[in-house]
Order: C-alpha cells, then structure tokens, then sequence
C-alpha cells in the first residue's frame, strides 16, 4: 500500500482545558494507529479566534498531527472525528515532507508577521 | 459616448511590473500564512483579482488556493463584517 504524508489540522473547542483537549488528540492518536497509520510529529499552534463561529463557539484550539498514512486510515480518522463534539472542525492536506512542513510551521509560528508587509515592501508603495 | 481613438503606432509601452510575491522568491504560499494571506483579501474577505494585485497568474492561482483552504480551516472568514456585526473582528 501506498503511504503519505499528511498534514491533519484539529480544531477543538476553545472552551476545552489543555487537559481536556490532551485526551481528545489522544483518542483520535489511538484511531489512526489502530488503523495502520502513523502520527510521525506534532505542532500545537494554540488557542485562536476563528474567522467565523462553529458550533456557536469562537476560540478554537488548532493542533497538527503530521501523518504518514494511506487513505484508509484518513477516512477512518475523519469518520471518528466527525463523530467528536469536542473537535470543531478537521481538516487534511497532503504534505511532501513532514520535517519540512513542520519547520516551515515552527518558524511562522515564531514570527507569524514576517510576511505582513511584503507586498509594500517590494512594490516600494 | 464618444469613441476612444485608438493609436497604436505611437502608444507609449507600460513597463511590465514584476510579480510582487515571485519578486519576494515565494513560491509555495501556506495556507497557515495568515498575514501574509490578509494582503490581497479586501476588508470584506474577497480575493483581490489579478489585475490590480499584479501577480502572476501561478502566483495568484496559488493565492487563491491558499486563502480558500485558509477559510475552510476557520484562520478566514467568507465575510468579515456581515454575520456578527456587533463583534468586532480582527
């Protein structure tokens, strides 16, 4: 069977405790394990404001699971999730190196604004 | 109406701007990449088009992906403005 990596974005409710939300991930964790995946990294991005209220909520908690698994096991993953109360919303993107997108991450996560003011910088506006 | 004449022999050349986020050497553009996203939505949340963006038409294909996936995982709203008009959004 053919194996990728994936980038699974979880938005859990804001409300949640860190603890809370631990042993949410945890639960989805032993699903995609048991289904013959791979939880290869993690990134906490933390508690944000969403663009729009899910759920009637507006803080979520985005965490990222980096994957490497087949579409079996994503399909069982989302299945689960959308089963789950405590997660918001769920979303996946294929990825083509995991250390690379994780390190990509890290260093946004460490100065989201870098590219803020790109554009006027190099239109010279 | 009066027609607009039309002179090509004589019509000055507009000097090609090149494409801001190319110009930057980005050339993959995250979804995650939120500050960098806001710049070419309007205050309501559309996507700015290309012409007056100026990018490349890989740029902006890419932009547009980005920014729709960016909605889809709540870091975007469709529209700022509209739903929750007594809270005030960043």
């Amino acid at each position: 069977m053919i194996k990728s990596y994936y980038e699974f974005v979880v938005i859990s409710d804001g409300s949640l405790t860190n603890e809370e939300n631990k042993t949410v991930l945890d639960r989805h964790k032993e699903v995609i394990t048991k289904a013959g995946g791979k939880v290869v990294a993690e990134a906490v991005w933390g508690r944000r404001r969403l663009g729009y209220h899910i759920q009637k909520k507006t803080h979520g908690i985005y965490h990222i699971l980096y994957l490497q698994a087949d579409g079996a096991v994503i399909e069982a993953a989302e299945k689960q999730m959308g089963y789950d109360e405590q997660v918001l919303k769920y979303f996946v993107v294929q990825v083509d190196s995991v250390e690379e997108a994780k390190k990509e991450f890290e260093s946004l996560k460490a100065d989201p604004a870098k590219n803020a003011k790109l554009v006027t910088d190099v239109l010279g506006a | 109406m009066g027609k607009k004449r039309r002179n090509n022999g004589t019509r000055e050349r507009v000097a090609k701007r090149p494409c801001p986020l190319q110009a930057a050497g980005i050339e993959d553009i995250d979804y995650k990449d939120i500050e960098l996203l806001r710049q070419f939505i309007t205050e309501k949340g559309k996507i700015i088009p290309r012409r007056i963006t100026g990018l490349s038409a890989r740029s902006q294909a890419r932009l547009t992906a980005a920014i729709k996936r960016a909605r889809n995982a709540a870091l975007l709203s469709f529209a700022y403005g509209y739903v929750y008009q007594d809270e005030s959004h960043d």
